[in-house]
């Protein structure tokens, strides 16, 4: 075995020893699900950019920015971190204060006694995170086959299995942990291969002048989309961005686990600093890699950096960053996915007076279920990197159809139960259909399902809630979330 | 009580991000403008944040532990 499989095997170790280690202050479902409500605000900010960063941003965003330029992919970082500082400073403390699980849980809890709400919310949760665990794991199986030469069916069993292990173990604190150790690792891993990246361009500032000469769609707005679709570009991935930071369960779930409201502010405030720094030196650099070579397979672009322009030792980190980033991602959506089986369908439907005991051995059960469908899934059809990127953009609008009666529900006291039903519905099945028709080539390829969903949802949300009046509870649950004084 | 610095760390770290961004990534430039307006986008949500938590903070805006039960 060469160096960078020995640094990828060994930082995959790294992570399962830590994994089984933090179970054993796993006592209870609280602990499983939502770490004790105690995380500290380093941790929140490391799971949160991990979860954020996947092979979507290391495969997908860097063969983007090799061809198009990075700006119009640089663009929604900004707006993942705008949202992100808002719901720090804003909308977690209301999402804190409602004591949940799962995001579903905030619809059964804000529009209570309604079935259509429970079952829609449940729907989207499962379907949209099954999409994006199959298109994740898809992902991590580029990565490790691409990288070191195994066969898909064993990519598939050493990922799976390392983050099977960890979440069944540790439950929300393993996945937590591990993802801030990963973290550390593909930051690490950026920030080391991006001078060797300037000295191949031909050194700081020479070889950003050079790129810009060489390279003029770099520096423009639109890259090299032309200005229509520029437009809706931006459009789509800040809309996605916005979306995902404050409705993927995968993400909002983070301020469930946070020690107190100003933690999550704090948290939040970290995930801004650092961020940027990793975003514009990853994408920004490599947007000048053809300088270097032009004839690349823009998916193997940062492999092949790493193999080729850092030293051995640099490089062999690279990848095992790049594993990092795809595990991290899997780990966070097979919490959620699991949490969403045995809270939102066994706890709700199945079992609604299971005890603590049988709860936890429910939750683990289903940590393995989610493993066995990722694998069936995984291994059953090939997906290209643009799948990988369109798995992402159709969760990212499957969320956007429950985005309106979120956001309403926790700032407008007007919004009612049956707008939340029918704009999830509607939301819904305009975004399916759109999607459906994207991928057959039978809507134009600008129309962003998130867009339109998310607009539909928004128009439903409002006009239903205006049409109809808040009832008694909706209302109690409304001002509860905005009492200070909850203890 | 214990004066609570953070926020004020973060907004002399945040600035400083700025700054650096700024002479990495838009003074080698000729074009510079759509460089400069993406750089702000990126760094200055950190800038703003730090302040308004900072505001928070002068202001006792942090509840404590809330739960709805």
């Amino acid at each position: 075995m060469n160096i960078y499989g020995i640094v990828t095997v060994a930082s995959l170790v790294i992570y399962l020893f830590i994994g089984v280690c933090s179970s054993r202050s796993v006592k209870n479902t609280d602990d499983f699900y939502v770490m004790g409500r105690n995380a500290p605000a380093p941790l929140i900010t490391g799971t949160l950019i991990a979860t954020n960063i996947s092979t979507v941003a290391f495969i997908g965003y860097v063969g983007s920015v090799y061809t198009q330029g990075a700006l119009p992919y640089i663009t929604m970082f900004g707006a993942t971190l705008a949202s992100s500082i808002f719901l720090g400073l804003s909308m977690g403390r209301y999402i804190r204060r409602m004591h949940l699980y799962t995001v579903p849980d905030f619809f059964v809890k804000r529009y209570p006694d309604n079935e259509s709400v429970k079952l829609l919310s449940t729907a989207i949760v499962l379907f949209t995170m099954l999409v994006l665990l199959i298109s994740v794991c898809q992902g991590v199986t580029v990565v490790l086959c691409g990288t070191f030469g195994i066969s898909r069916t064993a990519a598939l069993v050493i990922s799976l299995g390392t983050i099977t292990v960890f979440t069944m173990c540790g439950g929300m604190k393993g996945v937590v942990v591990t993802d801030t150790i990963m973290f550390v690792t593909f930051f690490v891993a950026a920030m080391l291969v991006a001078p060797y990246l300037m000295k191949a361009l031909g050194g700081w500032p020479l070889g950003i002048s050079r790129g810009e000469a060489a390279l003029p769609y770099v520096t423009s707005w639109k890259g090299s989309f032309s200005t229509f679709d520029g437009i809706w570009q931006y459009l789509e991935v800040n809309c996605a961005s916005v979306v995902l930071v404050l409705a993927s369960p995968q993400l909002l779930s983070r301020a469930f686990i946070a020690k107190s409201e100003k933690t999550l502010g704090r948290a939040m405030l970290l995930q801004a600093l650092l961020f940027p720094i990793f975003i514009f030196t990853l994408l920004f650099l490599f947007s000048l890699l053809p300088m270097v070579r032009g004839d690349l397979e823009p998916t193997s672009a940062f492999i092949w950096a790493a193999m080729n322009l850092a030293s051995p030792v640099v490089g062999a980190l690279a990848l095992a960053g790049i594993t990092a980033a795809a595990l991290s991602s899997a780990s966070s959506l097979f919490q959620q996915a699991a949490a969403a089986l045995s809270r939102d369908i066994y706890e709700r439907y199945i079992n609604p007076t299971a005890d603590e005991k049988k709860k936890m051995q429910v939750s683990r059960i289903c940590v393995l279920l989610i493993a066995v469908f990722c694998f069936l899934g995984s291994t059953s059809q090939d997906i290209s990197a643009l799948g990988i990127v369109y798995g992402f953009l159709f969760a990212t609008a499957g969320w956007a159809a429950w985005f309106p009666p979120l956001i309403l529900g926790i700032y407008w006291k007007r919004a009612t139960t049956k707008a939340a039903a029918l704009s999830m519905a509607f939301g819904f099945l305009v975004t399916i259909g759109l999607v459906m028709g994207r991928t057959h080539g039978l809507t134009p390829s600008w129309l962003a399902p998130n867009v339109a969903g998310l607009a539909v949802s928004a128009a439903v949300c409002v006009a239903v809630s205006l049409a109809t009046s808040a009832g008694e509870a909706e209302l109690a649950v409304f001002e509860t979330m905005r009492r200070e004084d909850l203890t | 009580m214990k004066k609570d610095r953070f926020g004020w760390i973060c907004i002399a770290c945040s600035v400083l991000l700025l700054a650096v961004a700024l002479i990495l990534y838009v003074v080698p430039l000729e074009h510079w403008r759509d460089v400069l307006f993406m750089v702000l986008w990126l760094f200055g949500p950190a800038v703003a944040g730090a302040v308004l938590y900072q505001c928070m903070e002068n202001r006792g805006r942090w509840a404590q532990d809330q739960i709805l039960k």
